[in-house]
């Protein structure tokens, strides 16, 4: 039972987590820009740099989130534990890293890069949660051209 | 502990105020780390009784799955913006 579980729902199609993180991704390309343009009016253009850089972080993030799940889902449940707890610390260890290494550099401002941060992953995740909250059906997303 | 680590600090960086405030940041970053690891273990604990209870709904443990590690891990990212804020 465990090892069906493991597999996924329907061979051939996507994993759901990964089209989810595809969907996040792509509102990210469309809803991002405002985010940074607004860091960009207020702080200028190191402003813009540490908005962009930090958007393309939790873009990665949620795509590297998804993709550990898929790739630990397909070998075990226990390995799914695994892959998500490591994931997590992972990932928080490459946003650590990412942000010492822009920290000193002369374009990076703190405050855009935060609220960025924050704002972009909170927006995304309830901008997703709409669309998985109308088609509880697997894949999990509204399917295209539906009007409710 | 605490007033050692500082006075050790303060000794190397000459001054005590950075010092505490670097083991204020990394203390905060640490303990808001702790919470949202125990959060997506839950999850992620009840996704896997789910999809072991019943495969052929794995599809919506999946989507849940995802969706509440994300909302979980929202916390920690504030754990890191006030350990940014806070560093010297």
């Amino acid at each position: 039972m465990a090892e069906q579980a493991a597999q996924p729902a329907a061979m051939g199609e996507e994993a759901p987590e990964r089209a989810m993180a595809h969907d996040i991704v792509r509102r990210g390309m469309i809803g991002g820009p405002v985010l940074v343009g607004v860091c960009a009016g207020v702080w200028g253009f190191d402003g813009l740099w540490s908005s962009g850089y930090a958007l393309g972080l939790i873009l990665i993030n949620f795509w590297l989130a998804a993709s550990l799940i898929t790739w630990s889902l397909r070998i075990s449940p226990t390995m799914l534990m695994a892959g998500v707890m490591g994931g997590y610390f992972i990932r928080l260890g490459i946003l650590t890293g990412a942000y010492f290494l822009v920290r000193n550099t002369g374009w990076f401002e703190a405050l855009p890069f935060v609220i960025t941060l924050v704002a972009a992953h909170i927006v995304l995740l309830v901008w997703e949660t709409r669309y998985v909250s109308m088609s509880l059906a697997y894949p999990g997303l509204k399917p295209q051209g539906a009007t409710q | 502990m605490l007033a050692l680590i500082s006075t050790i600090l303060a000794q190397l960086t000459g001054d005590g105020e950075a010092g505490l405030s670097a083991i204020g940041a990394g203390l905060g970053y640490g303990l808001a780390a702790i919470g949202p690891g125990v959060g997506i273990g839950i999850v992620v604990g009840n996704a896997i009784t789910a999809m072991a209870r019943q495969p052929e709904s794995a599809g919506v443990a999946r989507t849940t799955m995802f969706l509440g590690i994300a909302f979980t891990e929202a916390l920690a990212l504030i754990g890191f913006v006030v350990f940014i804020l806070l560093l010297p």
